[in-house]
């Protein structure tokens, strides 16, 4: 019984893989590095942990939202739906149209030498609590048609409560993160500006010489925050009234924290609930097909050599022979590290694996019950009913059988296990028959071990380490304990008791 | 006593059969592999074997270099009879194979595969000899327990905790269990290459034991399992026979009952089991022994296949197969001596 709730359990998880994981499991990052998961925020060790934030989340869809931001700059600005077209998920935008004097003073900002402020918007939020691991700033602007502008830049800025401007945008990387292509006629192309603290590679991360953790230094206190994002363009030194166009459709600001989702973030801050999840399909489609494959196949060849014995036990029993003595993993090694080679035979490369996986195990399960039905058949109540005239079907169906089933449904139980394990350990070998963007719960003990062992100051990554290990066990478990209930209803010597 | 002859005379004849079987498979399948390698067409089956095969050669400015690599190449190319025909090339096989001269390594390591072999099995033998045995007596012991209070709270447990165990990934096990040694004692696991570096004598053993430990009992952890499984499945089929009850009747003690009647009936699978494990010894624990760095064969393998090392690929796979073989004859040959029925069949 509890091996079925166990299995439903999983089966469930994996069918709704697609609802539940709504993260990208490898590709998108959610959170900083080794989040622990936002439960255990209840534990001591983990209580001063700071949690996400979102202070600006802006879409411009409501007039509050509008107007929560002060503008500066000469400006002309309205809400509007954004055209057919325009980013996904956004669906009004703030049109801007913005003007300087020819006259007006540079920014002197090394920023962008010789660069003038066209406009700003800026918000203030309210932070409490410990700084955040990492933090994140997106602008996703669309430019329009611009006049006697030659080079535009987006500026983002933090201002701390003490007064303090740091400056999130960074000459040190590519600039071209921050520059607005300026459209020959008509609406350009839409560009989202991000901005990254911290340790994930994404582009255009800005790099303080003398500062190794930006959150750090940045939020010290709670307070009143500034968040500010200035548009500079360089002006020709006599054009006539230069103006910039533009739709802002999206601002946010996002503060992570270190703890995060149902089951934290691995190493690159990738949600690990997400790749439990997807990483179960896997494990539980390959594990049951196998296991039902191999042991049917060995059920029928142990059955038939056992009873039929004699020459065709001998000619049954060297085929079963030779397959077993061949070395199981290094051939399973040896043929899957071929299969990753071959570009043609990776689309099947699931169908390879079972089908490997069978031809490698039906002839130990064959032999095992081949014993059994040798044992069984050599009783004196089988002699008795062949004596008494029964054919070949009788007493298989009312003797052989009887006593054999229960074996076999044990071996099925025992193997749909080991096939999951079997899988699991390929990926750990690295040689996973997996394409770039699977993730299995093999491969996350695979990336998750050298953290676990040599790292107490992450807590042994146990939230990324344990659960893919304890859910393989457990499902292996289950088919054992459904077995097991198999075995009781279908032996009935078994029941008695 | 004549059906046992007859018996084992059959099965001699057959194992010698299977050999020579496993012997031409082997030397087919290394043949086939440059082909399903995606070997590209318009190549000739000796360029593409030759490619497969053999060390690069590369361009080099250096003519000498040059001369001496192409030199090697063609030494190793008369060593295979890689100009040859195939029937020349199996004949040179089978003989290669018949005195274990199994050539020299191409990528992995250095020098005669013989003897990369024979450096690493002792150790395999060491780790997977000591857990199998282990993990049978023990798994024995608690299956025929287990059998004999089934239901009650001994039995459950048992299979509670040991089928868990059993399904755990060895990886998994095997860093749960080095993460309790440095938890409890402070010190991170060392692998045997470290722990008897430059040590001799009992400082050497003691090394090998401290590095056995974990790999030990991660492996006996998992195999007591299947074992107690088995053993225990047999035990409660065999009870439930009337000859028990008649024991029972007859008032013998519990452990008579068990032992000497049950036992001895259920004994038939679980040895054929624990044939079949021992047989698996040289060709297990490819994963414990490289989560462990224990210098063993199956470590020696998973090297050998990673770099494409085809000598030793070649080598590793004849001596497993034939030291399976050997197993499971021997396993049948005393399958006859404990259970009369058989061999009258």
């Amino acid at each position: 019984m509890t091996g079925l709730v166990i299995i439903v359990f999983f089966l469930l998880i994996a069918a709704l893989a697609p609802i539940l994981g709504t993260n990208d499991p490898i590709a998108a990052t959610v959170g900083a590095p080794f989040d622990v998961p936002a439960w255990s925020t209840i534990f001591p060790t983990y209580s001063k942990l700071p949690v996400d934030q979102h202070p600006i989340n802006s879409t411009f869809a409501t007039a509050a939202d509008t107007g929560s931001w002060t503008w500066s700059g000469t400006i002309n600005k309205s809400v509007e739906p954004i055209p057919t077209g325009g980013p996904i998920g956004y669906s009004t935008a703030v049109l801007v149209n913005s003007t300087v004097s020819p006259t007006a003073n540079q920014t002197n900002d090394p920023f962008l030498p010789g660069g003038t402020a066209f406009f700003t918007m800026s918000r203030t939020f309210q932070f409490t609590g410990n700084a955040p691991a990492t933090f994140q700033a997106t602008a996703v602007l669309q430019p329009i048609e611009m006049q006697n502008v030659s080079t535009v830049y987006v500026k983002m800025m933090i201002i701390d409560p003490k007064g303090n401007n740091y400056s999130l945008s960074s000459t040190q990387l590519s600039a071209l993160n921050f520059e607005i292509a300026i459209p020959s006629s008509g609406n350009g192309v839409w560009k989202e500006v991000v901005v990254s603290s911290g340790l994930l590679p994404l582009s255009g991360i800005p790099v303080y010489h003398n500062i190794t953790n930006p959150p750090a230094v940045i939020f010290t206190q709670p307070g009143t925050y500034n968040f500010t994002m200035q548009i500079q363009g360089v002006v020709a030194p006599n054009a006539t009234a230069p103006s910039i166009n533009m739709r802002v459709a999206f601002v946010g600001l996002y503060l992570r924290g270190s703890a995060y989702g149902v089951l934290g973030t691995d190493n690159f801050g990738r949600d690990v609930w997400s790749q439990f999840v997807w990483g179960s399909q896997i494990s539980l489609l390959i594990g049951v097909l196998s296991g039902i494959g191999a042991v049917a196949l060995g059920a029928i060849v142990g059955i038939a050599g056992g009873y039929l014995g004699g020459n065709w036990d001998e000619i049954i029993g060297r085929i079963t022979d030779f397959f077993l003595v061949l070395p199981f993993l290094p051939l399973l090694i040896i043929v899957v590290t071929l299969l990753v080679g071959n570009a043609a035979l990776y689309r099947t490369i699931y169908v390879w694996v079972i089908l490997i996986f069978v031809i490698l195990s039906w002839p130990g399960i064959a032999k095992i019950i081949r014993a059994q039905v040798l044992s069984v058949k050599e009783r004196a109540y089988v002699e008795a009913s062949r004596a008494l005239g029964s054919d070949t079907g009788h007493v298989l169906r009312k003797h052989i059988l009887p006593n054999v089933m229960g074996l076999v449904y044990s071996q099925v139980a025992l193997n749909v296990g080991g096939f999951i394990l079997l899988e699991a350990a390929l990926d750990f070998l690295a040689i996973s028959v997996h394409g770039v963007r699977t993730i299995t719960w093999g491969l996350m003990l695979t990336y998750s071990l050298p953290y676990a062992v040599h790292n107490p100051n992450l807590s042994y990554v146990w939230w990324w380490f344990l659960p893919p290990g304890i859910a393989i066990a457990l499902l292996s478990l289950a088919f054992v304990l459904v077995g097991f209930a198999l075995d009781s209803i279908f032996n009935p010597r078994l029941r008695q008791r | 006593m004549m059906g046992l002859r007859r018996y084992v005379a059959r099965r001699i004849v057959y194992v010698a059969v299977l050999v020579l079987f496993i012997i031409a498979f082997n030397f087919f399948l290394f043949q086939i592999l440059p082909f399903i390698t995606s070997c590209p067409s318009g190549n000739t089956y000796n360029q593409c074997f030759e490619n497969f095969y053999l060390p690069e050669v590369g361009a080099s400015h250096n003519l000498n270099a040059t001369l001496f690599l192409q030199n090697i190449r063609n030494h190793i190319a008369k060593d295979y009879g890689l100009n040859e025909t195939m029937g020349v090339r199996f004949v040179l096989y089978f003989r290669n194979m018949l005195t274990f001269n199994f050539g020299y390594h191409i990528n992995g390591g250095d020098g005669p595969v013989l003897a990369t072999i024979q450096r690493a099995a002792p150790w395999t033998i060491l780790l997977l000899g000591s857990s199998t045995i282990a993990s049978f007596v023990v798994g024995i012991g608690l299956g025929v327990i287990a059998a004999a209070k089934r239901g009650k709270i001994l039995d459950v447990s048992l299979l509670a905790v040991l089928l868990f165990v059993n399904s755990l990934p060895v990886f998994f096990l095997a860093a749960l269990l080095q993460v309790g040694q440095f938890s409890i004692s402070g010190v991170f696991y060392q692998p045997l290459g470290a722990s008897i570096f430059l040590t001799t004598g009992l400082d050497y053993y003691s090394g090998i034991m401290q590095s056995l430990f974990l790999p030990f009992l991660a492996l006996t952890l998992i195999n007591v399992g299947s074992v107690f499984l088995t053993q225990r499945a047999v035990m409660l089929d065999v009870v439930a026979e009337d000859y028990i009850l008649m024991a029972r009747a007859k008032g013998l003690p519990e452990r008579t009952v068990l032992f000497k009647h049950a036992f001895r009936n259920a004994v038939l699978p679980i040895f054929t089991a624990f044939a079949l494990a021992i047989g698996f010894i040289l060709s297990g624990a490819v994963i414990t022994e490289t989560v462990f760095g224990w210098p063993g064969l199956g470590r020696a393998i998973y090297l050998a296949v990673i770099d494409f090392d085809f000598p030793m690929e070649q080598a590793m796979f004849l001596v497993i197969s034939l030291m399976v073989l050997l197993v499971v004859f021997i396993a049948d040959i005393t399958y006859g001596f404990l259970d009369p029925r058989v061999s009258t069949s």
